[in-house]
């Protein structure tokens, strides 16, 4: 079977051994993102915004001066304090109920994120396997399946998620799972265009003329090349799916009441927007806030995981 | 010397929205142990069709193979490469027959590694583990003659020149020592002084291993340097099959003197040169008469009304053509 010993060449080669190769490679690569990322400064401030909205996240309970839930009537309707009647106790004002408006806005951190991601995360998964049959298989089921998206992707997007969340009531769970779900979709449309694409470009039947199982294709080969694609269209999704997590807030169909999330705050400030528009106002900044440092991520790392753009790996 | 591919009596249609497609009408060939064969033609002759169908590499739903066997020996086994189960036939892709394919920059997957394209046909069909598999492929491509193969194992395909990923595609072609490799114009897209080191490893790689190589090409410069035999395809059917130094030096067939004839010799001052007048005919009508007769300066009333069979006019060389040899005149004025 396998002559082991190397009779090949007389050849030179360079003495280092695999294992070495690749642990250089390592530390290697993060030296390689940091020089990437500082190349390209949007995609560093990107960076750093979502960070910084990850961080208020996760130390929401550590950073924030207050209990988002808690009411305090008398010190309702504060305005930020930089304002004539502010105070420095609440640094951005304080909504009808007397709750902190800093601490609810970063309280919500922690829904646009859950939303996002785990709505992503639904849609990408689930609609990249749909997208791979589809492309891979092809014919009928193709067909039939494509018909479906399509139907699905010329249905008006907000009027169809704010219709199912009506019928579902207001819950976390549910916001993830709607937008989980109106979102495969897409994901469906991009993942099997590129397996379209790929199976155009020819590796994949290169691949089976050395005998490659369908399995094998599709996880080693179909798989990797799509990463770079479905990585950017999530990025850019779960931008969105912040966004019209605040639609559905705002509408009153998102999270219940009392969880502090953008949304509702502005639902919540839309009434006050001329008496007291701070509390609408903040929890907007921090939308815009997010999207844009997200999408700046997303169209760097679009940039990025192109491997056709011609760069020295090493 | 003994057989290892026999394909007898193949016709391969292509069922479209435009109608059907007779790609191949009707091809018979073998090929022996060591041997290398020739497969010469115009675009759309059938050669390429012809060699992906022994892999059933052609896409089912508009391809459909109508007739014919092709036996492919080994181990002292026989199996028709037609009707091998999918599980059977990924047994010998790789392992028993390799490919290797016109453009290496769109067959290769450009976000893996080239060493690990290569230890993946390796993994695939031998029993050895990874490293073992990683070892093998770097001495692969040392023995294509790609210097610093250690390093050169984590490239990835864009970082290679053309000539590289030829050689790297050939790699992966022998990579499990095959009886067999079908060359799929390797050398179309590179240029010559690349195209003669590619054929010489390729002359020494056959050697060594003791391959037979199926060479696809339209150059008649490369066929005279590597083949022992010569098959001449038009339209989908073989019409020439002879030794080589026969081929050139007593082309029967018209087309294969036209084709011949057509060649620019050095030193030779002509203000035009020859080709064949006419175009190949368009594949969607069956071939019911020779299908070169359109072209032909020697054409009889009979090349109209019937299909030519496959005769022998010489030792092992054999023309799909009516009409007399000896007395080969041109029919209508030159």
């Amino acid at each position: 079977m396998l002559d082991k010993k190397k009779n090949i060449s007389n050849f030179q080669s360079s003495g280092l051994l695999i294992d070495e190769e690749k642990k250089k490679g390592i530390v290697y690569f993060i030296g390689y993102i940091a020089r990437l990322l500082w190349k390209d400064k949007t995609g560093l401030l990107g960076l750093i915004i979502f960070l910084s909205v990850i961080f208020a996240a996760v130390a929401a309970p550590v950073i924030s001066p207050y209990d988002p839930l808690e009411q305090n009537l008398k010190e309702s309707k504060i305005p930020p304090a930089w304002s004539k009647n502010g105070s420095i106790r609440h640094l951005l004002g304080t909504d009808d109920l007397g709750r902190d408006i800093l601490s609810r806005v970063i309280y919500g951190t922690r829904v646009s994120l859950t939303v996002g991601f785990f709505g992503v995360l639904i849609a990408s998964s689930l609609g990249m396997i749909i997208g791979l049959t589809s492309g891979y298989i092809g014919g009928r089921l193709d067909n039939a399946i494509m018909s479906i998206v399509n139907l699905i992707l010329a249905l008006p997007y907000l009027v169809f998620v704010v219709f199912i969340a009506a019928i579902l009531g207001r819950s976390l769970i549910n916001v993830i799972l709607i937008f989980g779900f109106t979102d495969i979709p897409i994901f469906v449309r991009v993942t099997r265009g590129e397996v379209l694409r790929m199976r155009e470009e020819g590796f994949i039947e290169a691949a089976r003329s050395v005998g490659a199982t369908t399995s094998r294709i599709l996880f080693k080969h179909v798989i990797p090349n799509l990463i770079g694609p479905i990585v950017t269209l999530a990025t850019f999704e779960m931008s969105a799916m912040i966004f019209y997590e605040a639609g559905l807030g705002f509408l009153g169909l998102s999270v219940p009441p009392s969880v502090p999330s953008w949304g509702n705050m502005l639902s919540l400030g839309r009434q006050y927007l001329m008496i007291y528009p701070w509390i609408a106002t903040y929890p907007g900044l921090a939308i815009v806030y997010t999207g844009l440092g997200i999408n700046l991520l997303g169209d760097w790392l679009r940039d990025v995981l192109d491997p056709r753009l011609r760069r020295a790996k090493r | 010397m003994s057989k290892i591919l026999t394909v007898h009596n193949l016709v391969i249609k292509f069922y479209t929205f435009d109608g059907i497609i007779h790609a191949i009408n009707g091809i018979s060939f073998d090929l022996e142990e060591g041997e290398t064969l020739a497969i010469v033609g115009e675009s759309g002759s059938g050669k390429t069709v012809t060699m992906k169908s022994l892999l059933q590499l052609l896409p089912s739903p508009p391809a459909k193979i109508e007739q014919g066997e092709a036996y492919f020996y080994f181990n002292g086994q026989r199996i028709n490469l037609f009707t091998a189960t999918e599980s059977e036939i990924n047994h010998i892709r790789g392992a028993k027959i390799g490919f290797i394919f016109q453009d290496a920059l769109s067959a290769l997957n450009p976000v893996i590694p080239i060493g690990k394209q290569i230890a993946e046909s390796i993994e695939t069909h031998l029993e050895v583990n990874k490293k073992e598999a990683q070892e093998r492929a770097i001495e692969l491509l040392e023995s294509v003659g790609i210097t610093g193969a250690r390093q050169r194992y984590y490239a990835y395909p864009h970082q290679f020149s053309g000539g590289m990923r030829q050689r790297a595609m050939i790699a992966i072609a022998i990579a499990c020592n095959p009886r067999l490799v079908i060359a799929d114009e390797p050398t179309t897209a590179l240029d010559v002084t690349i195209q003669a080191q590619i054929l010489e490893l390729v002359k020494k790689i056959q050697e060594k291993n003791k391959m037979s190589v199926i060479w696809i090409t339209h150059d008649l410069g490369i066929v005279a340097r590597l083949a022992d035999r010569v098959l001449v395809m038009y339209a989908g059917v073989p019409v020439e099959l002879a030794p080589v130094y026969d081929i050139y030096e007593h082309p029967v067939h018209p087309y294969t003197r036209g084709l011949l004839a057509a060649l620019p010799k050095l030193g030779e001052k002509k203000k035009k040169l020859l080709s064949i007048e006419g175009t190949p005919p368009d594949l969607f009508t069956e071939p019911r008469h020779c299908a070169f007769a359109p072209r032909c300066r020697y054409w009889t009333e009979r090349c109209w009304k019937e299909n030519p069979p496959f005769i022998a006019v010489g030792k092992n060389h054999y023309v799909r053509c009516f009409g007399d040899i000896e007395s080969r005149r041109p029919r209508k004025g030159a």
